[in-house]
């Protein structure tokens, strides 16, 4: 039997595709840009609402012309922050920190905090807005 | 040049082998990394760690288990007219995002049985108490009776002549075997959902669990759905595993309508570009 060269490429990739983990989100993530993370300095926190079904951080940035900006951004829920290492004093109102946020893909000034640094440098991480595999929480492919 | 298939098969197995490799080292920086991995769950973490701990101890599921945020979903039959009807009137979150969404779990409703079995299940506890064994579903603390004494489940439930429906309905439960623990549920408020989906359930739906300890360690559960008024044949709403907890501690996890409330107000509504929708003053 004679094997085409297509017929292999296609053999390699229905063989690669067979082997990529089945990727689904723990809640619907299609509002947000999830290909551009926007990171908000100098953001001081206002209020911390520790609560299911995620913990939100609301936050205050200045635009470039000195305006106060009212952000809000959403973590995770309780048990995943706290496998993630938050817990429920890692941030408190008044905190000056560093947001890594995927901005909802309607204009207002929400999202999913995918990462947060600390006055100290030290860093927390969201686990909502990731894809789950394996078991895991995964940071999506920005690719 | 004249290629032969052995190099094209050759062509392939490099490409995998290194694809293999590649996948393995994205694994390992991923489980080193917390910017790249976080486990979803304790299930998660444990099921790496534990082993069997030894063959399963007979007419026993007693204890602290931990599983995975959601179970596996079965496919779902065709429905009813009357089924169709309901289906058509629950919006859910995937269709209609969650902020248009009429999921009762948006204001913490009770999931009820069966979604209390499929839906946020990162843990589950069983206790026996004088002819019944309590289940302990950690989400919202919930606690169920499921009566082992013989009696047989009530029928006619919410119709003339019949007990009312409840949240967590009636439930009796018999072993199957040395290791499977049968859990039947009828009379199960129908104003919740199946899951989150959206499926909808009748009071009269019969509703069998069955958990087998497939070792100390593992248990093993399925969610059958026999429904005669929704569905035009029964059908196996979930599949998941469970873990035993080695310290059997739970977790706290409770839905607060507050909060949720709150989550729908400060994100929901925005993301859906509809702030002007708000449904509770700041």
């Amino acid at each position: 039997m004679k094997i085409r060269p297509v017929a292999c490429f296609g053999l390699v990739v229905a063989v690669l595709a067979a082997g990529v983990p089945l990727l689904f989100a723990h809640h619907g993530s299609a509002a947000y840009d999830m290909t551009k993370e926007v990171v908000l300095k100098q953001a001081m926190v206002t209020k911390v609402l520790w609560a299911n079904p995620h913990t939100l951080l609301m936050f205050d940035v200045k635009d470039d012309q000195g305006n106060v900006q009212h952000w809000a951004g959403e973590t995770g829920s309780l048990n995943s922050l706290y496998l993630a290492g938050w817990t429920r004093n890692s941030v408190a109102p008044g905190d000056m920190i560093t947001v890594y946020i995927y901005r909802a893909k309607a204009s207002a000034k929400v999202g999913i905090v995918t990462k947060v640094v600390l006055a100290d440098g030290s860093a927390l991480y969201g686990p909502f807005g990731r894809q789950q595999v394996d078991g895991q929480f995964v940071a999506p492919s920005t690719k | 040049m004249k290629i032969r298939p052995v190099a094209y098969f050759a062509l392939i197995v490099g490409v995998l082998v290194l694809s293999s490799v590649a996948v393995a080292q994205d694994e390992q920086r991923r489980q080193n990394d917390p910017s790249q991995s976080i486990p979803a769950s304790r299930f998660a973490i444990l099921s790496k760690s534990l082993g069997t701990g030894g063959p399963a101890p007979k007419h026993d599921v007693i204890g602290v288990w931990a599983g995975p945020l959601e179970a596996e979903r079965g496919e779902v039959p065709a429905m009813t007219p009357l089924g169709q009807k309901l289906f058509s009137m629950n919006k859910t979150e995937k269709k209609d995002g969650w902020a248009n969404s009429n999921d009762p779990w948006k204001t913490c409703d009770p999931f009820g049985v069966p979604r209390i079995a499929v839906n946020e299940i990162r843990g589950v506890s069983f206790a026996q108490m004088p002819n019944k064994i309590v289940v302990l579903h950690q989400y919202n603390r919930v606690w169920r009776e499921v009566w082992t004494d013989g009696r047989a489940l009530p029928k006619n439930v919410g119709m003339k002549g019949g007990p009312d429906a409840k949240w967590y309905g009636y439930s009796v439960g018999h072993w199957d075997g040395d290791n499977t623990l049968v859990i039947d549920t009828t009379g199960s408020d129908d104003s919740e959902w199946l899951d989150s989906r959206g499926y909808p359930h009748s009071v009269q739906g019969i509703f069998e669990e069955r958990y087998t300890r497939a070792d100390h360690n593992h248990l093993e559960m399925t969610v059958t759905v026999d429904d005669p008024k929704i569905y035009t044949k029964p059908f196996v709403l979930g599949t998941s595993k469970f873990v035993w907890v080695p310290n059997q501690e739970s977790e706290e996890q409770i839905c607060v309508p507050s909060e949720a409330i709150s989550y729908v107000n400060i994100i929901s509504i925005p993301v859906a570009g509809e702030k002007e929708k708000k449904t509770n003053k700041q």
